[in-house]
């Protein structure tokens, strides 16, 4: 599935073909491991936004969704792992992929959770600065995409992984801004598609359709914190396809294998 | 040597992610105050 040189939108529209060949199993492995994350963390800025300026008298409160949260990222990190894994086989193979994708190697997990976490460490702490949760972003794709090149778990070793790919920033910056207008297109998606079906069931009856007009109208706040959380399952599969790709583009670029992939498919042409 | 590179990497990922819990309260609570 190397089918052209290394640029932005090759690795877009190679990722779309990846996602079409893993979205029959391994995506749906992405969003349900993804989904318990996505709703502790909906919950949990709801909880803030609701306390507000009295959020500093319940650090304990908070201190507790917090870890829930991040217990439910590490189940996140390891669905994107499979996810990762599939999208690579299915980019060595050009075919669909079977269990084998569940068979994460350790040392890759491990290093791929240490580097996310870092990444995660990295957007809260620089949330106020602006580049630096799209920098955690940046790193975080980087981390997903690099994770199987990992053979032993050690500190230093991710990060001397990710510096040879330091050559790829600017096409990572500019999927992380496409990705970025694509969290919109999202957005707008996910929400024509709640509005349409509570459009449909309201028309059949037997609901509380007055209740549902409340609970699904923007007023309630944990209703558009989902939606938020909805758009960014959406775009995830994509996302993690594009950095995979990414990685694995440049790589065999590194290595000439491009050629030799080339070769072969140009023997095949019949 | 692999079996410290594990115990090196499980304790920094736990240590990380304990201290992003706690950012990450710190964070939202000076998010909320503001808004």
């Amino acid at each position: 599935m190397i089918r052209a040189p290394l640029s932005t939108t090759a690795v877009l529209d190679e990722a779309a073909d990846l996602v079409r060949a893993t979205a029959a199993r391994w995506a749906g492995v992405l969003i349900l491991t993804a989904l318990p994350y996505a709703f502790l963390q909906a919950i949990f800025l709801d909880r803030l936004f609701e306390l507000g300026s009295k959020a500093t008298e319940y650090g304990n409160l908070l201190r507790s969704d917090a870890y829930l949260t991040l217990i439910a990222f590490l189940l996140a990190l390891w669905g994107r792992a499979v996810y990762a894994r599939a999208c690579r086989l299915a980019a060595t193979r050009g075919d669909t992929v079977g269990r084998e994708a569940l068979r994460v190697p350790g040392a890759a997990l491990a290093s791929y959770i240490y580097l996310a976490s870092f990444a995660a460490f990295l957007f809260w702490i620089s949330f106020f600065t602006f580049f630096g949760p799209i920098l955690a972003v940046m790193l975080a794709g980087m981390a997903i995409g690099t994770m199987e090149q990992n053979e032993s778990p050690s500190l230093a070793g991710p990060f001397r992984i990710l510096g040879r790919y330091g050559r790829v920033i600017r096409i990572q910056t500019a999927i992380t801004l496409v990705f970025f207008v694509a969290f919109a297109v999202a957005l707008v998606n996910v929400i024509a598609a709640f509005e349409a079906g509570f459009w449909l069931v309201s028309s059949i009856g037997g609901w509380d359709i007055p209740r549902w007009t409340v609970l699904l109208s923007t007023s309630n706040r944990r209703y558009v914190l989902m939606l938020l959380s909805g758009a960014v399952l959406a775009i995830q599969p994509f996302w993690i396809a594009a950095n995979v790709m990414l990685v694995r583009k440049a790589g065999v670029q590194e290595t000439g294998d491009d050629l030799r992939v080339w070769f072969e498919e140009l023997q095949r042409t019949p | 040597m692999p079996v410290v590179g594990w115990i090196l990497v499980i304790a920094a990922s736990l240590l990380i992610l304990f201290c992003s819990a706690h950012v990450m309260v710190w964070t939202g609570a000076l998010l909320a105050g503001l808004s």
